[in-house]
């Protein structure tokens, strides 16, 4: 589905990403753990065309993607919803709804059929979408985040660090919408995150990256167990 | 005593004033918002739009006044195309002293450019609003009705425009948030550009409601364009409400002010009020406090 090959980004001189390979297909959770500035959004970034990559390649669906501007990706299906949720707070919640829609030219019944779809996930979106979306508790901004992401029925869908500054009993929830949305949805997820047991346990694969490079890549049954991993991520 | 008539005529060039302060507020907060740009030529944009429209469409090429508008709109959306391809795209995230040297001098390219092509005169133009009319025993030149009432639409039209349609709400979430924006699919500098384009066409229309007002000269918006960022502070910087709401205030308190101070000092009324709201409430009246 998605197939990143040999990638490498810099932010000028300093290089963020050293030849990182990675790929998802179709109906799997990988995620993609590592310590902060570990580059893990800039690979995000490189594959949604936000930052522009040095080398190597990017193909979504066999077609290479990576010169490709943001917008037209999230067309074409692939969605990011981005570290530190970016809903638009001046907006309201069935506002910002409709702004994941905006590359799509549904009919109103269809977005109707979306918002209906979306509240059934969160039911907490539903009371409050009327309220403005920068009033929101950062547990209900998440899952709008992620509703919004939802709204334009992406083929892909990456999120970073969904449980970044969550209540504990907030994360589990968020992880839990996530497993849900890919079993009702059959779409590949990535999920990157620096809480690490979490990850891991939800899902399929996983990355580690380190320095801007992968450094231990495989089942996220076996990256659990192994001595390594525990030490540096899951606390001994 | 002040008679009612003296007081209808305030009030009613006032607002008409007033809207115009608005438009040029939301003119330049277009701008503002997408790009994080100040379009410090944005007085020349209108008076050379004001030159296109009257100048070259009514007495050069001899339209009759729809087809010199439509002509004028045209071309004041071709100079927004160059203008946000060559400045407000390439260069908003450089740093500012960058932006603002960048549009000075497009200010300073414009000005030469009239002077080059239509001389150093003041252009006469038959006014095409005229008559008088009768308010409450007050007459008053049909101008300022003609002007209210165009404005007035103009003003209704934009906010419907801004909030209703999909390219409104895209801008909006431009202006909000880019980064997310792209995230959503749109394509930011694409409206970067709409709002240039959008920009200007107000301006366009704007140079037209000037013209009966102020005659057509080189130096017509010099003090509307001030007067429109002074708007934009008393009502909510960035804000096109904000916009609205001070744009009119402005204009109808600096008319009420003449009538009891001498009228010469009109133009202070305006700068005083900027003042005051920048010392005490720099928020704007519909601005949230300053973070
Ligand atoms: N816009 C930027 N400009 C320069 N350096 C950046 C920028 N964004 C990230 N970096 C650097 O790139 C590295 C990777 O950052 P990032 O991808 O955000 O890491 P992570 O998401 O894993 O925490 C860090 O060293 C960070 O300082
Ligand atoms: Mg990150």
């Amino acid at each position: 589905m998605l197939k990143v090959d040999k990638v490498c980004t810099y932010y000028g001189k300093v290089m963020a990403l050293h030849e990182v390979s990675f790929e998802i297909g179709q109906d799997e959770i990988v995620s993609i753990i590592g310590a902060n500035g570990a580059g893990k959004s800039t690979l995000m970034k490189s594959i949604m065309g936000t930052v522009p990559i040095k080398s190597g390649s990017i193909q979504f669906e066999g077609k290479e993607i990576s010169k490709q501007k943001p917008h037209v990706n999230v067309k074409n299906g692939i969605v990011y919803v981005p570290e530190g949720r970016e809903i638009f707070p001046n907006l309201t919640v069935k506002e910002n709804l409709e702004m994941g829609a905006f590359c799509r030219n549904y009919s109103s019944k269809k977005i109707n059929e979306l918002y209906e779809e979306c509240y059934e996930m969160f039911p907490k979106l539903k009371e409050r979408q009327k309220q403005q979306a920068g009033s929101l508790s950062g547990g209900e901004q998440q899952m709008l985040a992620i509703a919004r992401g939802l709204m334009s029925e992406p083929k892909l869908i990456m999120f970073d660090e969904p449980s970044l500054g969550l209540a504990p009993v907030i994360v589990d929830e968020v992880f839990d919408i996530i497993v849900k949305l890919q079993q009702a949805k059959h779409i590949p997820v990535v999920l990157v995150e620096q809480n690490a047991f979490m990850a891991l346990s939800i899902s399929n694969r996983a990355y580690v990256l380190e320095n801007g490079v992968v450094s231990l890549s495989g089942q996220s049954s076996e990256l659990l167990n192994m001595p390594s991993v525990k030490e540096a991520y899951l606390g001994g | 005593m002040i008679s009612t008539a003296t007081l209808v005529q305030a009030i009613v060039s006032g607002i008409a004033m007033g809207l115009i302060y608005s438009l040029v507020g939301i003119e330049y907060t277009l701008i503002w918002n997408t790009t994080g740009m100040l379009n410090f030529a944005h007085g020349k944009v209108i008076t050379f739009c004001g030159y296109l429209f009257g100048a070259l469409c009514l007495k050069q090429m001899g339209l009759p006044l729809v087809w010199s508008l439509i002509l004028a709109l045209v071309l004041a959306a071709i100079l927004a195309l160059l203008m946000s391809s060559s400045i407000f795209i390439p260069l908003r995230t450089k740093d500012n002293l960058c932006c603002i040297l960048a549009t000075v001098m497009a200010g300073k390219i414009l000005y030469e450019a009239m002077r080059l092509i239509w001389g150093a005169f003041n252009v006469g133009i038959d006014n095409y609003f005229p008559g008088t009319i009768n308010i409450f025993g007050a007459t008053l030149p049909a101008t300022y009705i003609y002007v209210l009432a165009i404005a007035f639409v103009m003003v209704v039209a934009l906010q419907i425009f801004l909030n209703k349609t999909k390219i409104g709400k895209g801008m909006k979430c431009v202006s909000q948030n880019k980064n997310a924006a792209s995230l959503m699919g749109i394509n930011v500098t694409r409206y970067m550009r709409i709002a240039t384009i959008l920009s200007f066409v107000v301006c366009c229309f704007l140079s037209i409601l000037l013209i009966p007002l102020i005659t057509l000269s080189k130096e017509m918006a010099e003090m509307i364009a001030l007067k429109g960022f002074a708007a934009g502070i008393v009502g909510g910087f960035g804000l096109i409400p904000g916009c609205t709401v001070g744009g009119v205030i402005l204009g109808v308190v600096e008319n009420l002010a003449c009538i009891v101070i001498p009228s010469g000092y009109k133009d202070v009324v305006a700068f005083v009020l900027l003042i005051g709201f920048l010392l005490i409430k720099p928020s704007g009246i519909l601005g949230k406090k300053a973070k």
